[in-house]
């Protein structure tokens, strides 16, 4: 609320709000909302700071090639020290770098599972919901059966039909994940078809397609977000399920589910090599649910007032 | 004689601390209600009505909300001072509320005649003789209550969740749970918005009546001016957290004093017909900058160089009939 | 008069109550039962009535947001119920709406200027972004907002601000026809009265036909020229706002001006009595038989249980649904007959 409601008289007047003002303020009091909220600011630190070491690996990392084939059989087995922070595994390597190095291989997983089957299930959802009928039928229940699969076997039965690799196991869980974005945008698709803005698109005579990606797509925009958010941690959780039993990350690559699974052969004596991976992957997802969290209360557009 | 008030508000601030800064929404509200008097407050979005009712519920959130000074003093007792108990043990016998929606004031999954035997069983035990009530006891008030808001066939309505009945059905049903702590009391906030025309004149004949025999106090809260009108004894024009002006609810509309209430008198669409005023020119203030002085001056046409300046006091104008505005000032009022 | 804009015959829109499983058809809403009438071009057609007497869907059928399930709607002499693409286009050019609610009727995720501009896109009438601007600019002006409104979302506005956008959007192709639904009742009184007296002037300066509809009869008298009362999806009255306001026919349009609250004195005298005992709006899935009013009204006969009565006009330029209102008056008419033949007798006599 700035200006006067009908105070305005000289028609040519300059405009002196500008589109990037506008913008500016729209970030601020988002920023405002979202830095509010204690914990879904750690939850975005923890997941940032993850990104940005997964980013750097190579060169935050006290020993870069302990990621890949290296063999050191003199310092194999060291509990967590001064030059190990988390210890070395059965070969010698520096389990710090190569929870490091799995990070970057989860993240990716992440983003191409994600990548794949959100705009998918986001397209088919939209459909789904704005045609309604036949349409919506047909789509919703095809999904209905995807959603009868879990990912985890899904990817376990294509992994061992083939020979696992870790891009297998990606199409594995993409071709699954979908479903749960082509549900949650059919059901707000729905609600905001209703909704009068639609209506009064539709009096201006509007196109279908024109209608469901200017006034309904971002509409969907927030619920979209937080929903990959808390997912990439989902999606990490499965992949590193797969990678412990086998079927995703191949050794010598730094997967943190099998270095789990190694780890897990030499219980309790060498309880680092199992502790410090499963922490990290604790870390990751609990930080991508706060933020998840923080994420829905920020984009929540009419939530505050006095 | 200070018994013969049934709420005082004493120079009330309250502010809210909001992204761009503090909000000052409440400026020094003063009202009472005498007992068995029906007030109303009226004003439009955002005045601070709410803000005002929520503070006497003591149902504020603090913080956000920061309450610098002010009084809120219910028959006798400070209501900002009162422990979480104590607004309990006021709730359950002294004071009720009637919303605006009876759909979201009631809960959906469960069946009438269970929520308003919780209301029973409540204020039972906040009453000085609160023994156990017996389940025949019980029902018994429940129908009394029923039957007293006129609710037709009560055996079935008691069984019946709130989404089987209409909006003025569910109303009814608020209202009984309203009276039937035998409160003295009443916060009515717009409880005929939400209904038809028909139905909403319908529920405030009864309210009327039913707080008439039995003298309930009523603060009636509500944008709605006819409804004022019809309703009460006195009215309190509220704009921006500010009370402008106070008065019999007969002689206010006959003969509005503050330019606040002028204009918006004049901007309400008659019955009889004919053209509707201008309205106010200007908007509500942000309460994050409100203007100095008297906040209705930058919209006012009669501003005075001392309307900026300092917030006018409520001023006499005739007998019961108080302003809070500088043209009524006379020599020495300034001071 | 001047001719008719728009003609509406025999309108009923039905909605399917369907079940949860299987999508069966268990029932109908019978929101517009056979409703007609037509609105003459810069005329603001008033359309009161409560929730459930579908005012709000005549509305949204007329700008075929809902397909009419049976009548005709002749908009210029052309049929909008048997609409090709063409006549479509020019019928959205020339009619557009403005909503109830500026809260759910303007998109939170378009800046006002990419919703005033929508239309203009669409139809191609301003192609290249400068114009555009222009054109968004010129029509923010018209509704008194400053163009710096423009890059701005609306949570960022007023109530009354968002109202003004939503009128401007309706504007935005220069209309002939607007459907008002309840366009101020989410304002305050203050900012209704200006929304109400721009809406006025536009409407004159432009020489646009309103249909207006609201819950607020005070409203209605202030700005509509012809009034029709709908209850339960029928017109039971309809007249001229002046001569229903002053000599309301209908049980049901006294009830309802007797239960406006008003604020002066003059008002209250001219309320009529209520002619009512109480009771609740019926559903309309199931509406009552013969006059749907006859469970609430005081005045109800046997034969308004079982008859539906017709829209008669009882005199000129004003309609009423009602068995009884309708014997009163024609009792008078008779009795004028009678009055009249007799004199005629008696100056055949005298000629003789």
């Amino acid at each position: 609320m700035t200006a006067d409601e009908s105070t305005f008289s000289s028609v040519g007047s300059e405009i002196t709000v500008t589109r990037w003002a506008s913008f500016k303020d729209q970030v601020g009091r988002s920023w405002y909302r979202f830095s509010r909220n204690p914990i879904s600011l750690a939850g975005g630190s923890m997941v940032l700071l993850v990104i940005v070491l997964a980013i750097l690996a190579p060169y935050v990392t006290p020993y870069p090639r302990h990621a890949g084939s290296f063999t050191d059989f003199l310092s194999a087995f060291q509990p967590p020290s001064q030059s190990h922070w988390f210890g070395t595994d059965e070969v010698g390597r520096d389990v710090f770098t190569r929870v490091i190095f799995g990070y970057r291989v989860s993240l990716m997983m992440a983003a191409v599972v994600l990548g794949i089957s959100v705009p998918f299930g986001i397209f088919l959802g939209l459909v789904a919901g704005y045609f309604g009928g036949w349409i919506e039928t047909i789509i919703m229940r095809v999904t209905d059966i995807f959603l009868a699969l879990p990912p985890l076997v899904m990817a376990l039965a294509i992994c061992s039909a083939f020979t696992p690799t870790i891009e297998k196991a990606m199409l594995a869980v993409a071709a699954i994940w979908w479903t749960w974005h082509c549900r949650l945008i059919n059901s707000i698709t729905r609600s905001i078809k209703t909704e009068e803005f639609v209506q009064a698109s539709q009096v201006i005579g509007s196109s279908h397609l024109r209608i469901l990606f200017k006034d309904i797509l971002p509409n969907c925009a927030s619920a979209i977000m937080v929903k990959i958010t808390l997912d990439a941690g989902f999606v990490i959780l499965v992949g590193a399920g797969l990678s412990f039993l086998g079927l995703g990350v191949q050794p010598p690559k730094p997967g943190l589910g099998t270095m789990i699974s190694y780890g897990s052969q030499h219980l309790p004596m060498k309880w680092w090599l199992t502790v410090f991976p499963s922490f990290a992957i604790f870390f990751l997802i609990l930080g991508f649910n706060l933020l998840g969290d923080g994420l829905r209360d920020m984009l929540d557009v009419e939530a505050e007032g006095v | 004689m200070v018994d013969q008030y049934m709420l005082e508000i004493r120079d009330l601030y309250v502010y809210f601390r909001v992204y761009e800064g503090i909000s000052r929404v409440l400026d020094g509200v003063s009202l009472d209600v005498c007992k068995g008097e029906r007030v109303g407050l009226a004003g439009e979005t955002g005045c601070g009505k709410t803000v005002t009712m929520k503070t006497v519920m003591g149902a504020l959130r603090i913080p956000p909300a920061i309450i610098p000074k002010g009084e809120v003093i219910l028959d006798g007792q400070n209501v900002l001072k009162m422990s979480a108990k104590q607004l309990l043990q006021m709730k359950g016998t002294k004071v009720s509320m009637i919303f605006q929606d009876p759909m979201n004031a009631l809960n959906p999954v469960f069946a009438v005649g269970t929520q308003l035997f919780d209301v029973i069983r409540f204020s039972n035990r906040h009453t000085s003789n609160g023994g156990k009530l017996s389940k025949k006891e019980i029902l018994n008030r429940a129908i009394t209550a029923l039957d007293e808001v006129r609710l037709p066939d009560i055996k079935r309505i008691l069984n019946s969740y709130p989404l089987e009945l209409s909006g003025g059905m569910r109303q009814r049903v608020l209202i009984a749970m309203a009276l039937v702590n035998g409160p003295s009391f009443l916060i009515a906030d717009e409880p005929q918005t939400a209904l038809d025309v028909t139905i909403g004149a319908q529920i405030l004949d009864l309210l009327s009546e039913l707080v008439r025999t039995k003298g309930i106090s009523v603060l009636l809260i509500t944008h709605n001016l006819g409804v004022i009108q019809e309703t009460t004894e006195r009215v309190n024009i509220m704009y921006a957290g500010q009370v402008a002006e106070t008065a019999p609810t007969a002689l206010l509309f006959e003969n509005p004093k503050h330019p606040y209430s002028q204009g918006l008198l004049a901007s309400v669409p008659r019955l009889t017909g004919g053209e509707i005023a201008e309205g106010i020119r200007g908007m509500v203030p942000d309460y994050t900058a409100v203007p100095s002085g008297c906040r209705f001056h930058p919209r006012c046409d009669h501003a005075l160089p001392i309307c900026s300046q300092k917030k006018p006091p409520l001023l006499l104008v005739e007998p019961d009939h108080l302003v809070g505005c500088w043209l009524y000032a006379k020599e020495g009022d300034a001071e | 008069m001047s001719e008719s804009l728009l003609v509406v015959e025999g309108l009923v829109k039905r909605f399917p109550v369907r079940a949860r499983t299987f999508h069966r058809q268990v029932g109908e809403v019978k929101a517009v039962e056979s409703v007609s009438f037509d609105i003459k071009s810069s005329e603001i057609f008033g359309l009161v009535g409560e929730s459930g007497s579908g005012k709000s869907t005549v509305g949204k059928t007329l700008l075929r947001i809902y397909k009419p399930t049976k009548g005709t709607i002749q908009f210029k002499g052309r049929d909008v119920t048997k609409l090709t693409k063409e006549t479509l286009r020019f019928f959205r050019q020339q009619a557009q709406m403005v909503f109830q609610d500026p809260k759910s009727s303007l998109n939170p995720r378009r800046t006002i200027k990419s919703t005033i501009e929508e239309s203009l896109i669409v139809h191609k009438v301003a192609k290249n972004g400068g114009a555009r601007k222009k054109i968004v600019a010129d029509r923010l002006a018209m509704v008194e907002l400053s163009p710096n409104y423009m890059y701005k979302y609306p949570s960022m506005l007023s109530g009354g601000q968002r109202q003004r956008v939503a009128i401007a959007r309706a504007l935005a192709l220069d209309p002939s026809f607007i459907v008002l639904d309840e366009p101020t009742s989410a304002l305050d009184v203050s900012v209704q009265a200006k929304v109400i007296r721009l809406l006025q002037r536009l409407q004159a300066e432009r020489q646009m036909a309103y249909l207006f509809i609201s819950h607020d009869l005070s409203l209605m008298r202030t700005i509509a020229s012809r009034t029709a009362v709908m209850y339960l999806g029928r017109i039971y009255e309809l007249a001229a706002t002046e001569d229903l306001f002053t000599n309301p026919l209908h049980p049901y349009t006294r009830t309802l001006i007797s239960a406006v609250p008003v604020v002066s004195a003059e008002e209250r005298q001219m309320k009529p009595k209520k002619q009512s005992h109480g009771g609740e709006i019926p559903s309309p899935i199931n509406p009552p038989s013969g006059c749907a009013f006859h469970p609430r009204c005081s005045l109800a006969k046997q034969v308004c249980a079982q008859k539906l009565p017709d829209l008669a006009e009882v005199m000129a330029g004003h309609f009423v649904r009602c068995h009884i209102a309708i014997d009163a008056l024609s009792a008078n008419t008779r009795k004028i007959h009678l009055v009249d033949s007799a004199k005629e007798a008696r100056n055949k006599i005298k000629r003789r």
